[in-house]
């Protein structure tokens, strides 16, 4: 124990160092961290956290100071890809809430697809917001900050843009719907990257996405191969193409059969790639099948770090530390989804006193 | 074409397996013209196709849109044969309370959920999803269910149920019902911690554990 902590190398150059495949002193922490920057800023709620980017933000850059982590800020879209489309959002501003909702989606019916038209960024409130949110962070060197990119996937399309009931029915009843809807927030997604990388280049931002409506707790490797699987795979190509260094992808729910039907494979990452799976893919499963061309992220429980006790949690972290650490592209610590906002900040802090204990190069 | 009554409900369960919603209609219709009870053809025929569909979901399977669209199916035959049912209150298992809690929007398992107690039998009274500790309170009070279930998937709105717990218990409701919870990130221990009487890790299991609360209760009187 003690002070030479105090000696590492700084929390946004050892990330840079990781993704550009340096040397890193010891084994970063990403702990996956929105609303809870907000909680251990004394925020009564995440309203403000996630509809005022300034404020978001400022919680994000102390929050890493405060925590000593290597999280580069994460920028959400303060119209979640909902009100982009014309659907209602509501913001966090009950202390129940842990993130926006999407009140209602524009498409309820099949005749309300006519009303879908692909936005253009330029002209969408929301965007405005997300682009002044990456020009701060940028103008704080928070580089790369990482800015949520939804397009193409079921979960960027059912419920945001489409009731998510009809959506999922209509994968059999009217396949054309889903065909058209998945095509439309693909490009959607391709217009925001065009967008962001005019205004500010490609080299200050990498994007991320989320897919929990894709995991097999919802829809099968088939219908996950047949819908979502060819629109992603052009999202992220088109976001190298524009020469966007990586995507770090949070694959949210069991994958594990979208896995073994070699989907997840196809999905083009950068070289090297953030690849998070949640708990329910094993970590040393995600390093066999990934790692060779990927940082691996994982996998701390989520519910363990917002209810176990801190001795639990940092064993639980020492644990995916000395199992990930020697994953050959590199690896971060990382909650196995959002973490918890009202995590315990000394189970939190277990993350990255386990990594300067156990994750040292 | 004449059908044996098994045939008939032979294909309604064909039918709701499949997610034919035609082919349940017409055989709801051959029901009511060859004069097979409409209440036994929903439950022998439909319901033990949703029972199939439940088993495939729980082994992986099949997914929440083919359960879906049986349960799509199965709307179009009860549809037709509602009007005809007659009820025999004995038989129906129990009556649920189901809601995701406050803050939360993330509702298809708790559909899926309710989906699979009205096929067993159980009389569900569906809140909804972000549902206010008091709009509970005040079913509860109007509608006396045996279980209520509660829904979580946000680890935010997790927090919000032993909340839940402690205003059921202020508001001296807590007597007579029992509680089961479910969603993402809650876990067997986080139920018994907040003093739940139950907790499904998915759809299935819920049910499995309604109909165990339902028999220890019908025991116990």
């Amino acid at each position: 124990m003690g002070s030479y902590w105090l000696k590492e190398m700084d929390p946004m150059v050892r990330f840079n160092a990781m993704i550009r495949g340096e040397k890193v002193d010891r084994v970063p922490v990403l702990p996956f961290a929105l609303g809870h920057c907000a909680h251990v800023m004394g925020h009564p709620n995440l309203g403000d956290f996630y509809s005022k980017l300034d404020v978001n933000v400022k919680c994000q850059m102390l929050a890493r100071e405060l925590y000593g982590w290597d999280q580069p800020t994460m920028l959400m879209n303060p119209g979640y890809y909902c009100a982009d489309w014309g659907g209602e959002i509501e913001y966090p501003y009950r202390p129940t809430q842990g993130s926006i909702a999407c009140k209602r989606a524009l498409v309820q019916t099949p005749e309300d697809m006519d009303k879908m038209q692909v936005p253009d960024p330029s002209k969408v409130p929301s965007m405005h917001a997300l682009l002044d949110g990456l020009k701060l962070a940028i103008s704080y060197k928070q580089l790369p900050t990482m800015v949520w990119i939804h397009g193409g996937w079921i979960s960027s399309t059912a419920r945001g843009v489409v009731q998510l009931d009809k959506f999922l029915l209509w994968l059999y009843k009217a396949p054309d719907l889903v065909n058209k809807s998945l095509d439309m927030t693909m490009e959607y997604g391709n217009r925001v990257m065009e967008y962001l990388v005019n205004e500010v280049g490609n080299e200050t931002w990498l994007p991320f996405d989320t897919c929990p409506i894709d995991s097999n707790v919802l829809v099968s490797p088939e219908f996950f191969g047949k819908f979502p699987l060819p629109r992603v795979i052009k999202l992220h190509q088109k976001g190298l193409d524009l020469g966007l260094p990586m995507w770090f992808t949070h694959w949210c729910g069991n994958h594990n059969p979208n896995i073994n039907a070699g989907h997840v494979d196809q999905v083009p990452m950068g070289e090297p790639g953030l690849m998070h799976f949640d708990d329910t893919v094993p970590l040393s499963k995600s390093i066999e099948r990934f790692g060779n061309k990927n940082i691996i992220l994982g996998n701390v429980n989520t519910t363990s770090l917002l209810l176990k006790p801190y001795e639990e949690v940092y064993d639980l972290c020492k644990r995916n530390i000395e199992m990930g650490k020697n994953a050959p592209k590199g690896y971060m610590v990382t909650a196995a989804c959002e973490l918890p906002p009202r995590a315990p900040p000394m189970n939190v802090y277990a993350m990255v006193k386990a990594a300067r204990e156990y994750g040292r190069y | 074409m004449e059908y044996s009554e098994k045939e008939i409900l032979d294909s309604l369960t064909k039918a709701v397996v499949a997610g034919d919603g035609d082919a349940c209609a017409k055989f709801a219709r051959v029901v009511l013209e060859m004069g097979v009870n409409p209440y036994k053809a929903l439950m022998e025929g439909c319901a033990r196709g949703m029972e199939v569909m439940s088993e495939r979901y729980d082994k992986g399977e099949v997914f929440v849109p083919e359960i879906l669209l049986s349960a799509d199916a199965m709307n179009q035959a009860i549809e037709i044969l509602k009007p005809y049912v007659k009820v025999d209150k004995s038989k129906v298992p129990g009556k649920v309370v189901l809601g995701v809690v406050e803050g939360d929007v993330h509702d298809i398992g708790k559909n899926i959920v309710k989906i699979l107690l009205e096929v067993a039998g159980y009389t569900v009274i569906d809140l909804g999803k972000d549902v206010q500790g008091i709009k509970f309170v005040d079913t509860i009070i109007a509608e006396r269910p045996d279980i209520v279930g509660l829904s979580a998937l946000m680890t935010t709105s997790m927090m919000g149920m032993p909340e839940l717990m402690r205003l059921f218990a202020q508001s001296r409701v807590r007597e007579g019902i029992s509680v089961i919870i479910g969603g993402g990130p809650v876990t067997k221990e986080f139920a018994e911690k907040i003093g739940a009487d139950g907790y499904g890790t998915n759809a299935p299991e819920a049910v499995r554990v309604c109909d165990k609360i339902m028999h220890d209760k019908r025991g116990a009187n």
